[in-house]
């Protein structure tokens, strides 16, 4: 395989990253929270203008995430592939949190809101059980090895005992996604939104 | 040869394409998720939301092999930016914003309500100037006074409560039809008397035309009609359906065709454009035209597929951007629930 772009809006904040000919040509994670739709434009203008063709696929975070961001990225890396007319793969985003840790073991976190956490467990690297969302006690109180953000865990020291907290990176993320290569089972894209629709009614 | 434009249209439940060149619509594609919103009475944003996301790519290639072309074939991209629903909005313009990197094409953030008028280009061809424009739908209800469609669109007025269409779905509710109201209205009041109760003109008594000659006002409208039926049935009278949707479109009817006129004489245009979907309404076609041929105004209304959202709105306004050498948006516009009509086109 020759280029890759890789997009994940499943956090606060859009990360894009190229590849090309085996080396990473753009990472960026952007700055505006909640303005995925906004950042996403220049971002993948950006990783386009670094690459020296069109690439022969694009990978998408199919979250958990919010929402209205998570379908940001993937309606962008859809269209993107439709153009292109190259495959459109999907990863779940939680493994790719996951991934920064090689090998690990134990739960990956995001926040959900509502005081909720995404989460998935992972044994040597692979995942064994989720993705779901469910609120911090029902988690069984975290112990074991905690990939996620510290302040969501509820252990801003870092210090809780038997639980080794790990900060994941927007960044690696990036490097991520973009080292991804083994996809022989990742053609579906659909969102992983695990909780149903508000329903309310808005006028139109 | 004039560009060839695709738009994109997802400001509310329709996930919307259109390809045009010049006057010429090329080929439409239209998914609507109205029936997933019906049994709540109303659109639900995150129901259309998800919608808007299995539909766009489909509906971006079902377009193109419409219209016999492919994506490196289009020569710019335009998208509605709002105003509409944001979660909607956010997922034409991120598939926009790809599809013009991916084509390295130039992209247009263009304003929904200015598109409702520039679609009429495709069926009658270029819009005359000044042109009075009425815009009426599920969402708006606006007077605008258009010099230049592509830069010179100035709100004359606006409902300040309810939307025409949304007054349209409240009383079918109150009437036991069904969602959205407007055609089953529209059907009912056929066999009915518009004359059975004088319902009340909202903002048209002396005092309102001081403050709000171009508003409207249906709030007071749909309760005076929700009154009257809730007395009928205290009174054990069973109400006429048919007589009573009659009677409320032609309250609806006459204030937005007299206001519309009014605004026609204000500011000597000759030209009224009636847009919205509630502008595929059959009486209040035949009444603009009726009326304003007594005051010498020429009406004139898109086919009813153009009046409810689509895609070449968008396409046919894009057209016309181009055509005037503005300059494309920058990859990062915003989209907003409430994009001021004088905003044809981000920047």
């Amino acid at each position: 395989m020759s280029g890759l772009i890789a997009i994940d809006t499943s956090g606060p904040v859009p990360v894009v990253a190229a590849r090309e000919a085996g080396s990473l040509r753009y990472a960026e994670v952007g700055d505006q929270p909640r303005a995925h739709a906004e950042e996403i434009g220049p971002m993948l203008l950006a990783a386009r203008e670094l690459l020296t063709a069109a690439p022969a696929a694009v990978v998408v975070g199919r979250g958990p995430g919010a929402y209205t961001g998570l379908r940001v990225g993937i309606v962008a890396a859809r269209t993107l592939g439709w153009a292109w007319d190259v495959p459109v793969l999907g990863i779940c985003s939680l493994d790719v949190l996951a991934a920064q840790s090689p090998g690990f073991t134990g739960t990956v976190v995001t926040d959900a809101r509502r005081g909720e956490l995404y989460w998935a467990r992972y044994r040597a690297g692979s995942r064994v059980e989720g993705p779901g969302v469910a609120g911090r006690d029902e988690l069984g109180g975290l112990s074991g090895p905690v990939l996620g953000d510290a302040e969501l865990i509820g252990d801003p020291d870092r210090r809780r005992a038997g639980t080794t907290v790990l900060a994941p990176s927007a960044l690696a993320s990036a490097a991520v996604l973009a080292q991804t290569t083994d996809l022989a089972d990742a053609q579906d894209t659909e969102p992983i939104y695990l909780r149903r629709p508000d329903i309310g009614a808005s006028r139109g | 040869m004039e560009p060839l434009v695709l738009g994109i249209e997802t400001s509310c439940d329709e996930t919307a394409v259109g390809i045009v060149r010049g006057d010429v619509l090329l080929s439409e594609a239209i998914a609507s998720s109205a029936p997933e919103h019906a049994r709540f009475g109303g659109v639900v944003p995150e129901v259309a939301s998800r919608a808007h996301l299995d539909a766009m790519v489909p509906m971006l290639d079902l377009a193109c092999r419409r219209a016999g072309v492919v994506p490196s074939d289009l020569d710019a991209i335009a998208v509605t930016s709002g105003p509409g629903l944001v979660g909607a909005l956010l997922v034409g313009a991120a598939s926009a914003k790809a599809l013009a990197v991916s084509l390295d094409k130039p992209l247009y953030g263009v304003n929904h309500l200015a598109a409702h008028v520039a679609v009429d280009r495709l069926e009658h061809g270029p819009l005359p100037e000044p042109l009075v424009a009425l815009l009426v739908s599920g969402g708006h209800s606006s007077l605008l006074l258009i010099p230049d469609i592509t830069s010179d669109v100035r709100p004359l007025g606006a409902t300040i409560d309810d939307a025409a269409g949304e007054a349209f779905d409240k009383v079918a509710r109150l009437l036991g039809l069904p969602f959205p109201g407007g055609p089953a209205i529209d059907a009912a009041a056929r066999n009915g008397d518009a004359l059975f109760v004088d319902f009340p003109r909202g903002l048209t008594a002396p005092k309102d035309r001081e403050q709000h000659r171009f508003d409207f006002s249906f709030s007071g409208l749909k309760t005076a009609v929700a009154r009257w039926v809730e007395a009928q049935q205290r009174a054990g009278v069973s109400i006429s359906v048919p007589d009573v949707s009659a009677s409320f479109q032609e309250a609806v009817v006459d204030v937005l065709v007299a206001k519309a006129l009014d605004a026609c004489a204000e500011h000597a245009s000759k030209d009224l454009l009636i847009g919205g979907g509630v502008a595929a309404n059959s009486r209040l076609r035949a009444f603009a035209v009726q009326r304003a041929a007594d005051v010498g105004v020429r009406v004139r209304v898109p086919r009813p597929g153009l009046c409810t959202d689509n895609g070449a709105m968008v396409a046919a306004l894009g057209g016309l951007v181009v055509q005037r050498g503005i300059h494309p948006s920058a990859l990062g516009f915003p989209s907003t629930s409430h994009q001021p009509v004088h905003d044809v086109v981000l920047p």
